[in-house]
């Protein structure tokens, strides 16, 4: 069975990919990328400042360079993006995303979640572990800030919630990222009472401070 | 190590004070340091954000931000020589401890900004590269002490007072998800205007109050044990904001007629039960009432022990409090057309 079902009206949207190679393709990035860091840095000692370059990756070696102040090193230069997404998991829950700006300390994606399914839903399956995040196309994952009130981000049954989803961390100007919610949970089982969601966001046009 | 610090100290200190005085115009997004822009998210859920470095004739800061996301606190000094500067010369310059938060441990679901403060100065043409909890866990989501490596460029590092020990300041909360139920369900129903505002707040209301539509219509139950003093018909205060909403509730459904009924648990004389049922019953129809519901709308009545929801007594004959209760309440049930 096809996994979530992804309807993108929103402008200026990347062509939508196929969901589990592109995934495939960010482990491998976040697998080469650090070493590939490191191997740069260990060749460039002394870069030059880049005005608008940000340094983001997994947890390894990071090289970080100079760079003016204000929002040029914030996708959109941190204004507020409309988005109009929508997922339907064969669950029968729906995930909308209605808005999307990073600030200096995190990233907000606005949401409206709507759970047609009979019995309460979970977005964030375990919330101790690290289910949902940004998976940026530099390797970088900015993980989920649940509320303390609902870790778990459940949604009663036949509710419609709306809100925000924080995520710890700027969005650098970069040009695709991935919406990953419940991780490791099925995108495509009926019953799953924590569905799985990966969606491509549209970056394009935000990066590099570009003027939208 | 050490004399090898003191040479480059003394051969290079007086190219640094050059360029120090000549560097006064940087400004770092916190500090008077070059402005830098790295940031590391660790699987533990916390995040380093680089902000600035400068040097002076003894130490060096860096300032940074750091966001804890973990479930505990994390430290960014975990032993005495587990966070240093690492010059592309072999050297270590030690991170100075916190005179009152020696690990600089950074509490959980807070965000804080750090100056982290280095023994000894660094040559402007030095690479260095900034190692926190050199022996922690690059990628355990549980880790307490999270190694973070950052590369930094000197080349515009400015100069300045720099303090004696390290110090995080500005504690702040979190920034949070937050769901709550929708104001509105969306324009494609196609409610217009004023009938879906009066919807959305219909709806925020039943959400609140946890109403459950039925066939009898929508009800509300409002539980005993905290609606009422202990075998009284007496309303508690705490309970007021509860049945204000109902009232809201009430206002904003329409017309029809309204029952409240009161039920109790199967404990003691059944007479004493429909009693105080019908007592609770009518406390709750005089508050709502007092809150501007008009009268002939409601109708009450006292059911006693007649209609529990749940079973007074296990299946083994034992009492059941659970089960009883959730017998204890008082229903008001609104007509179903309301919302």
């Amino acid at each position: 069975m096809l996994g979530n079902r992804v309807a993108l009206a929103s402008k200026n949207l990347p062509a939508s990919r196929a969901g589990w190679s592109f995934i495939g393709k960010m482990r491998a990035e976040r697998i080469l990328l650090p070493a590939l860091a490191m191997a740069l840095g260990a060749c460039n000692p002394s870069p030059e400042p880049s005005g608008d370059t940000s340094s983001v990756a997994t947890n390894a070696a990071v090289s970080a360079t100079a760079t003016p102040t204000g929002t040029s090193s914030l996708w959109n230069n941190g204004r507020a993006q409309a988005l109009e997404m929508q997922t339907a998991h064969p669950n029968g829950v729906v995930l909308q995303l209605t808005s999307l700006q990073t600030r200096a300390t995190d990233t907000i994606v606005g949401v409206r979640v709507i759970n047609g399914k009979d019995k309460e839903i979970d977005l964030n399956r375990y919330n101790t572990n690290r289910n949902g995040f940004l998976l940026l196309d530099t390797g970088e994952r900015l993980y989920l800030s649940p509320p303390a009130s609902n870790a778990r981000l459940t949604i009663p049954a036949g509710q419609t919630f709306e809100g925000e989803l924080v995520f710890l961390g700027r969005l650098p100007p970069i040009k695709s990222a991935v919406l990953v919610l419940n991780e490791t949970s099925s995108r495509d089982n009926e019953y799953a009472s924590d569905p799985g969601f990966r969606i491509d966001l549209p970056l394009s046009g935000g990066e590099a401070g570009a003027s939208r | 190590m050490i004399l090898s610090r003191r040479f480059r100290t003394a051969s290079l200190g007086v190219i640094v004070l050059a360029l120090s005085a000549c560097d006064g115009g940087l400004t770092g997004a916190r500090g008077d340091g070059a402005p830098l822009n790295a940031q590391i998210a660790h699987p533990n859920g916390t995040v380093l954000q680089v902000l600035s470095i400068r040097s002076s004739q003894d130490r060096t800061l860096v300032s940074a931000r750091v966001l804890n996301g973990h479930r505990g606190e994390f430290r960014l000094r975990s032993s005495d020589n587990a966070s240093f500067l690492l010059t592309d010369s072999g050297e270590k310059l030690k991170l100075m401890p916190s005179s009152s938060n020696p690990r600089l441990a950074v509490p959980t679901e807070k965000m804080m900004d750090a100056d982290l403060v280095f023994e000894g100065r660094l040559s402007s043409s030095d690479r260095v590269t900034l190692v926190l909890n050199d022996s922690g866990s690059r990628d355990s989501e549980y880790t307490s002490s999270p190694r973070f490596e950052v590369a930094l460029p000197l080349d515009q590092a400015g100069g300045g007072a720099i303090p004696e020990t390290s110090a995080l300041s500005n504690m702040a909360a979190l920034p949070a998800s937050r769901l709550a139920p929708a104001a509105a369900e969306g324009s494609a129903l196609g409610r217009s205007g004023q009938a879906a505002s009066n919807l959305q707040a219909i709806e925020e209301l039943k959400s609140e109050l946890g109403a459950v539509e039925t066939d009898r219509g929508t009800i509300v139950s409002l539980p005993g044990d905290v609606t009422f003093d202990f075998d009284k018909a007496t309303i508690r205060a705490d309970a007021e904001t509860t049945l204000d909403r109902l009232a809201e509730l009430i206002t904003a459904s329409g017309a029809g007629e309204i029952r409240i009924e009161g039920h109790t648990d199967a404990r003691g004389d059944d007479n004493y039960n429909k009693r105080l049922s019908e007592q609770r019953a009518e406390a709750v129809k005089a508050y709502l009432v007092d809150k501007g519901t008009d009268t002939a709308r409601l109708r009450t009545i006292g059911l006693g022990e007649l209609r529990p929801v749940a079973p007074n007594a296990k299946p083994d004959g034992s009492d059941d409090e659970e089960g009883r209760q959730r017998n204890r309440r008082v229903e008001v049930i609104l007509p179903k057309s309301a919302g």
